[in-house]
Order: C-alpha cells, then sequence, then structure tokens
C-alpha cells in the first residue's frame, strides 16, 4: 500500500473527485486493512469506488466478478477514459483468439472483470492460481442467495474459488440486500464475521406515486401531460423493448418540443452508448427504457422517474426509482398501473425457467445423444435452438445438469439413477425458483395497492427506520402533482442551424472556443 | 425503401437465375467466390458489401414484403427463385427518379473501405475537439481497436495542432457535402460526435429523417460511398481526407486463409508447396487464388493462363448466354482446366458487360 498519500488525495489523483460518498470511505479503509466486507450501498452512492480505488493501490490484482455485462464494459470504456487503463473486462463473448492473447497477459491488469459463468471455466481458474489476487470483489452480491431477486447458481460457487485464489480479502456489494438475503451472502461465503456496512436506502427527497388507470391510452395522456407540464430530466421504464421504443416515438409526436429517445438491451453497444451520453450532455430530455438502463449513470438532476409497467419486485423499483433526484432536489416515482398489468410480470415468471415438461423432453434428447456417442454442439446458441430455450433458460439447465454430473465439458455421462434424481430436484429446484418470483410480484403489488404511507411501506423489508420526506411524501398521503414545483432546466431551443452552422460548430471553428 | 429498392434492382439483374439468398449474400458482402462471381456475372458489383450488419431475418422481412406487395413473383415450379413483376419494375423507376441514392453505391471498390474511413473520422473528429478543449476524459464512439490505434497515431502527430487540423477537416467536408443533398449532408453531420455533443445514433436518425433504421444504415453508406468517389476524383483537392484513406488496404476483403495463400504466392511459392507448407488440399489453394483474382485486378493471371488461352476462354463466355463453366468448357481447347476458366472469369471484371453489349 502506498502509504505516502492520504485516501482522499489518491481519490482525487486517480479518479478527479474531491471528496468521499456516504461509505465509501469507511468501506475503503476496512479493505485496505484487510478486512472482508459485505457493503451495502444504495444505487448511485459510487458503489465500484470502494474497489476501483482499493485496486489502485493494492499491490497485486483486484477481481470483480458481475453478472451484468454490459455494465462491466461500460465501466472499463468509464475507467479507461479516466486514464485507469490497466482494466478488462472478461466474458463468454470474447474471440478465442482474442482471449488467449488476454489470458497470456493477465498479470499486467490490476482490476480484472469477470462473468461468473466464465470464472466457472478451469482454464480461467488455472491462469488466475497464478496471480496474485489480493482483493476479490462480488458485485450484485444477493444473486448468491436462493431468496433474493436474482438468483445466480454460478455464485454459489464463488467460495470455493474464493479458496482457490488463497483467501484475498473479500469485499461483497448490493445496493438491495433484505435482512435475510444479507444472513445468506454471510454464509455463503463461510465468512460469519464478516464486517458489514450498511447504509440505508430510503431516499427523502423521492416523492411516490401510484396512480390506477384503466387503459394504456390514458397512460400515454398523463405521459403526454406531465411532459407538457414539467420540463425536467426523466427516465420512463418499461417491460418490454417493444413498448418503450413505441412509447418514444409516440411522445416525440406528441410532445414535439421534448427530445426523447429509447435505450434498451437489444442495441448495439454504440448506439446504448450515445444514448447514455447524450442524456448526461443534457442533450436528451427523456429516455425511454429498460431496466437495462441507469446502471453505471451518474445523472443527478433526474427529477421524474415513472414505471409504465409493474417491476417484477421491490428490489428493483427502488433501484430505478432511486436513479430520481441524486443531486437531492424534489423528485417524483411515479407509477402507472392498470388492471391488466399484473399477467405481464406474471408470464415472465412462468418463462423465465423451462417448465418440468421442457426438462422431461430435454432428458430424452440428451438420453438419445448419449446413444449416438455425440458430444453436445460447442456453440450455445445451436444447443438453445436445439432443446428450444432462451439464453437464460440454458445457462439455468446447463449449470444444473453440470451439477448433477450429466455433462461435463460438453460430454454427456449416462446413470440412470442419477438421472432420475436429478429430474426431480431439478423440477423441485424450479418450482421454488417460481414461488419466490409469485412472491416478490406479490410483494410488488400489495406495495401499489397499499392505503397506508408508500414510503414507509416501501422500505420496511429493508431497514427498520427510514427518514421522513423532505418535500412531499407520497401519493397515500395526499400528494398531487398539482403542487409539484421541482427544479426545472432550461427549456431547449430545437436547433434549426443549416447543416453547415452545425459542422462548423461541432468542429469548434470560430469565436468563442478557447485555443490551446 | 431504399432496401427494398435495391433488392427490386438486384432481383431485375439476376432475373430469377439465381435464389434469393445470393442477393442476400451481395449486399451482406459474403467473401465466397460465388457471391463474387455473382456481382460480376449480374453487374451488381456496386452494391456488393454495401450492408454488412443486415442479418437474414430482416432480409426474409423485406422479400416477404416485397411478395406481398406483388412486386416479386415467384418463378414456376420453384421455391426460393423470383423476378420483379411490372409492378415492381415500375415502382423502381419511380425511386430512382425521386431517389439519387441508389446510384451512389460503389461496393466492391470500396469494401474494405468504406468503415474503416469513417470510423476513423468519426474517430478523430470526437478525439480532437475533445482534446482541443482540454477534455481527455470522454467515451469514444467508436470501440474498435484498429481505429483507435490509427487515431492515437495521428494525435500525437498532431496534437499541437488542434485547431489547424479541425480547420482542414471543415474546409474538406464542407466541399464534399456540398455536392450531395442537403438532406443528405445534414444527416451525415447529425451522426458525427464532438466535444459535449454526442452524435445520433441510427434509431434517433430514422425517427428524425422517417426512414426505417435499415435504410439510415445504407443510406450512410451510400453517402461515404459517394464521398469516396469524390475524393478520389480530385486527390489534391481533400489532402486530409487522402491522408485518412492513404494507408487503408484492400487486402482487408481476402478472407483469412487466401490472404495468406496470397502471401506465399508473392514470396514466389508454387501452388504445390504452398499446399504442402500449408498443409491443405492443392483445389484449396487453387480456389484461394481465384479469390484473390477476384478482388486483386493487378493479380497476375497469365502465370496460369497465357494469353493465347485467355482470349479462348473469353470468347467462348461470349457465345455461350447461360454463362455456366460447363457450357463455356466444351467450347475451349481440352487442356484447359476450369481452373483456368474460373480464374479468366474472376479476373474479366467488365467481361460480363462486354458480352451484353
Ligand atoms: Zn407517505
Amino acid at each position: 500500500m502506498k502509504q505516502h498519500q492520504s485516501l482522499e488525495e489518491s481519490l482525487k489523483t486517480y479518479f478527479g473527485y474531491t471528496s468521499f460518498r456516504t461509505g465509501q470511505k469507511e468501506i475503503i479503509k476496512d479493505i485496505m486493512n484487510g478486512k472482508d466486507i459485505l457493503g451495502i450501498l444504495p444505487t448511485g452512492s459510487g458503489k465500484s469506488i470502494c474497489y476501483q480505488l482499493p485496486a489502485k493501490l493494492l499491490e497485486g490484482i483486484t477481481i470483480v466478478v458481475s453478472p451484468l455485462i454490459s455494465l462491466m464494459i461500460d465501466q472499463v470504456k468509464q475507467l479507461k477514459a479516466a486514464n485507469f487503463k490497466e482494466v478488462i473486462a472478461l466474458n463468454s463473448f470474447m474471440e478465442p483468439v482474442e482471449r488467449n492473447i488476454v489470458y497470456q497477459n493477465l498479470h499486467r491488469y490490476k482490476l480484472i472483470y469477470i462473468s461468473p459463468e466464465l470464472l466457472q471455466k478451469q482454464e480461467l481458474q488455472k491462469k488466475l492460481v497464478q496471480l496474485n489476487i489480493n482483493l476479490f470483489v462480488i458485485d450484485e452480491a444477493h444473486c448468491i442467495s436462493q431468496w433474493g431477486h436474482e438468483f445466480r447458481p454460478d455464485y454459489l460457487k464463488l467460495n470455493t474459488i474464493i479458496e482457490r485464489l488463497d483467501n484475498p480479502t473479500v469485499l461483497a456489494l448490493s445496493a438491495t440486500a433484505a435482512l435475510d438475503v444479507q444472513d445468506d451472502i454471510s454464509k455463503a461465503l463461510k465468512r460469519p464475521t464478516i464486517t458489514k456496512h450498511i447504509y440505508p436506502m430510503d431516499r427523502d427527497n423521492i416523492t411516490f406515486c401510484v396512480q390506477e388507470v384503466s387503459h394504456d391510452h390514458e397512460k400515454i395522456s398523463i405521459l403526454h401531460q406531465l411532459l407538457s407540464d414539467y420540463h425536467v430530466p426523466a427516465l420512463i421504464y418499461f417491460t418490454s423493448r417493444k413498448a418503450a421504443e413505441n412509447t418514444a416515438q409516440l411522445l416525440s409526436v406528441k410532445n414535439p418540443s421534448k427530445r426523447i429517445a429509447f435505450y434498451h438491451g437489444g442495441m448495439e453497444q454504440i448506439d446504448r452508448i450515445t444514448i447514455q451520453q447524450q442524456f448526461m450532455n443534457d442533450q436528451l430530455d427523456v429516455v425511454c427504457c429498460t431496466s437495462a438502463f441507469g446502471m453505471g449513470i451518474n445523472k443527478s438532476n433526474i427529477h421524474l422517474v415513472i414505471h409504465y409497467h409493474l417491476p417484477p419486485q421491490l428490489e428493483s423499483y427502488i433501484q430505478e426509482v432511486g436513479r430520481a433526484g441524486r443531486d437531492g432536489a424534489s423528485s417524483v416515482g411515479l407509477l402507472l398501473i392498470s388492471p391488466n398489468d399484473v399477467y405481464l410480470p406474471r408470464s415472465i415468471i412462468e418463462k423465465e425457467l423451462p417448465s418440468p415438461e421442457d426438462i422431461g423432453v430435454i432428458f430424452q434428447q440428451l438420453l438419445n445423444y448419449f446413444k449416438s456417442g455425440e458430444k453436445l454442439p460447442a456453440n450455445e446458441a445451436s444447443i438453445e435452438n436445439m432443446f428450444q430455450l432462451n439464453e437464460v433458460q440454458w445457462r439455468f439447465l446447463r449449470n444444473q445438469l453440470e451439477e448433477h454430473g450429466m455433462i461435463d465439458t460438453g460430454k454427456i455421462k449416462y446413470d440412470k439413477d442419477i438421472w432420475i434424481a436429478a429430474y426431480h430436484s431439478i423440477g423441485n429446484l424450479i418450482n421454488e425458483r417460481k414461488l419466490v418470483k409469485k412472491n416478490k410480484l406479490n410483494e410488488m403489488v400489495q406495495w401499489v395497492f397499499e392505503k397506508d404511507c408508500l414510503r414507509k411501506n416501501l422500505y420496511k423489508g429493508f431497514q427498520s427506520t427510514y427518514s421522513p420526506a423532505a418535500y412531499h411524501c407520497c401519493s397515500n398521503c395526499g400528494f398531487t402533482f398539482s403542487e409539484w414545483s421541482p427544479v426545472e432546466t432550461k427549456q431547449n431551443v430545437k436547433n434549426s442551424l443549416s447543416w453547415e452552422s452545425k459542422l462548423k460548430k461541432l468542429l469548434l471553428i470560430g469565436e468563442g472556443y478557447e485555443a490551446k | 425503401m431504399l432496401v427494398e429498392a435495391i433488392i427490386i434492382k438486384c432481383s431485375l439483374n439476376i432475373k430469377g437465375e439465381r435464389t434469393n439468398s445470393s442477393i442476400y449474400h451481395i449486399l451482406q458482402g459474403k467473401k465466397s467466390i460465388q457471391t463474387v462471381q455473382d456481382i460480376h456475372m449480374y453487374q451488381l458489383e456496386s452494391y456488393y458489401g454495401i450492408f454488412r450488419s443486415l442479418t437474414k431475418g430482416v432480409f426474409d422481412k423485406k422479400i416477404n414484403g416485397l411478395i406481398n406487395e406483388g412486386m416479386l413473383q415467384q418463378v414456376f415450379g420453384t421455391e426460393a427463385f423470383y423476378t420483379v413483376s411490372k409492378t415492381g419494375e415500375e415502382w423502381l423507376d419511380q425511386q430512382k427518379k425521386s431517389n439519387s441514392m441508389i446510384n451512389y453505391f460503389n461496393g466492391l471498390n470500396y469494401y474494405g473501405v468504406t468503415d474503416v474511413f469513417i470510423e476513423r473520422l468519426i474517430l478523430l473528429i470526437q478525439t480532437i475537439t475533445n482534446t482541443k478543449m482540454n477534455h481527455f476524459n470522454f467515451i469514444p464512439v467508436i470501440d474498435k481497436t484498429p481505429a483507435e490505434n490509427w487515431v492515437k497515431n495521428v494525435y500525437h502527430k498532431k496534437k499541437t495542432r488542434e485547431t489547424e487540423v479541425l480547420g482542414t477537416i471543415f474546409n474538406e467536408l464542407k466541399r464534399l457535402l456540398h455536392d450531395i443533398s442537403d438532406e443528405e449532408a445534414e444527416m451525415f453531420v447529425d451522426r458525427l460526435t464532438s466535444y459535449k455533443n454526442y452524435g445520433m445514433n441510427i434509431y434517433q436518425l430514422a425517427a428524425k429523417y422517417d426512414f426505417t433504421s435499415e435504410d439510415v444504415q445504407l443510406q450512410l453508406t451510400g453517402i461515404t460511398h459517394r464521398l469516396l468517389d469524390l475524393i478520389h476524383r480530385t486527390k489534391s483537392d481533400f489532402p486530409f481526407m487522402s491522408y485518412i484513406l492513404r494507408d487503408i488496404s484492400a487486402g482487408g476483403y481476402l478472407t483469412n486463409s487466401a490472404d495468406k495463400t496470397y502471401n506465399f504466392f508473392k514470396s514466389g511459392f508454387s501452388i504445390e508447396k504452398i499446399a504442402q507448407v500449408r498443409q491443405l488440399k492443392e483445389n484449396t489453394i487453387y480456389d484461394h487464388i481465384v479469390e484473390i483474382a477476384l478482388y486483386d485486378l493487378n493479380f497476375p493471371i497469365s502465370h496460369f493462363v497465357n494469353e493465347a488461352n485467355q482470349e479462348k476462354i473469353i470468347k467462348a463466355v461470349r457465345s455461350t448466354k447461360s454463362y455456366k463453366l460447363k457450357d463455356i468448357k466444351q467450347l475451349v481447347d481440352e487442356d484447359i482446366t476450369y481452373f483456368q476458366i474460373r480464374l479468366v472469369l474472376a479476373h474479366s471484371k467488365n467481361l460480363q458487360k462486354q458480352v451484353i453489349k
């Protein structure tokens, strides 16, 4: 550790920030002293600095396990832009040639992001044990818990890997982990005495508002009205990509003075980065997006977050609505709900994992494969196609099949008794997961139809107390939009320059651009 | 409707002699001998590789749309062969009148050049405008290593002269863009990213100009081809653009394997020797040679076919209408091989035009 600089000075040197945000310094100090940490910090509190700064300061390498590949890639880009060059994201989408080169040079990096699937690969593990790894970070640590909203079976195996790596300091991070989930994390990591840094996630400057409507077109007219009344940067969350695209188009027509775009996981990386950066730069007023948006985004003056669809659980809602009002100014989280809205998340839960019937058919196909003596196709997409599963479903099933010893690096192993046991155990697991998700959805629905204070009931499963509202509390405590007067941004003037003037401006030709 | 118009144009030339996936391969720029021969045979060189990111799903949707509109009709008794109906032909004529873009493309010539050129230009503008404002902390809009390396290199050479470089880029781009329509120029400018000003993505351009996102991608390619034509016509008028283009090699369009063969060939290895060293079949190496001849205008095919035999093959090609290898083979001396015929076909890019006229 470089002792000659204070943590504040290092923060300034490496990341350009002048002060720490809540929790960061305490966590970093403990890490530098080799303590294992469970950190629960609300969205937007700068979780990543908690390991990025130690990664710079500690000798050896920091590993970050994160299930969100696009977030990893974004972070790497941002770090590189901030001149932190010894960083890389490893994921299964890398070309074999590229991966080989990177694997040979892993020792050159200070910070390595890895997806949980890839971390299971022996090839990579063998490389990692040869390295000097001093910090092992588990991002989205709630994925380790069966009761968490995003259970990832791969996460349960992290403990074994941590042991293989000679027990580096562990930092488990999450933005939302209910109390039972926190216990699960320390158990699964076999660290019962893990030091906990838990920061409250309630936000006193956000006003919660639930509005019942009878139909989708009513939602559109509410959106249209709000965007006409207020000029504040806004996010509108959707469950489906198509709905995000269509609504963006519709609203652009209805609110021509607003600059509205859409964003979802189905877009090319470059098209997504463009939207993120435009929004950060105030070139956009409204982004219609799916839950893929917002992770890693750091815009402080979002003052309105609207949910067009019902989120699948309170955890997602808290994270998404928490992107509002980072600047402390009065902000509103509006959730629109129509009578049929609960069916969409329900059908997503049903489709998220393969059904017991699917499993039966797939076992039969596997047996045929085994009898023919063939290996499974190397290409994951063709397996998904063969079994008629989507990517998430196949990832889940492959993990289970490996767990039960039915497949090993593409080879099928047959033992009748094991297969029968596996069939039942996988079936049970699927039912269990569906039940967890349905319960989560029920909690969400209950909150939406809550008659009592929304603020009080939103946070009760996560923390014992909450601060009273700084502005207006919630729609159940009497808030209506007529009393909302947020800090508004300047109404943009529609740019009607000729292409030539635009080109001149963007190439910084003419007066007013500081020359070097 | 640009994608549709180009599909109709291709179908018109192909006259139902190829399946519609051959059109897909042409637009997508498939590196196969069949596809490259198709573009020469049906004079579709301009459309080769103009839509690299086109997916089969999107293409099939467009084809189905055209069938439903009655513009394409199935060749009787076949499954995937289509000809253009009268309606389709009339519609294409209208489109040609209203959209000059259809004539902008120069696909084969700029295959492998288009993307590199535009990526370099976009990233360079983003980089230099940011560094001029002493802002070094920006997220690059192009995340391809070759473009990044090139820009880094240029940046190090020009970093004290940002204002001058930007002035030059402005003057050259202004002159180039005045040669296309105002709407096209505006679209090109809207896409550029500079200091604190991120350009529009394809969906935003689609919404602004009321095109499909596929048409936007094609439009941008068409505009770039047009600009490249202008630059090539008078290189001395566009020194900076020529500088960006200077070291973009045409070799980029050979398959890796053919490229290796080419390197061996250039160092004087014989076919047998190359096959031996690379542990490949001789026939595979012959395929590579044909592929090389397809792309490299300066490839010395006389190394494999003497001038007299080239003449004979060309004569035979002219007297067959079908353009089939078998038919040509029957019209030439027995000692002329299929490989030699393919080589001559591959190399004589203007052959088909001469045949028809
Ligand atoms: Zn309340």
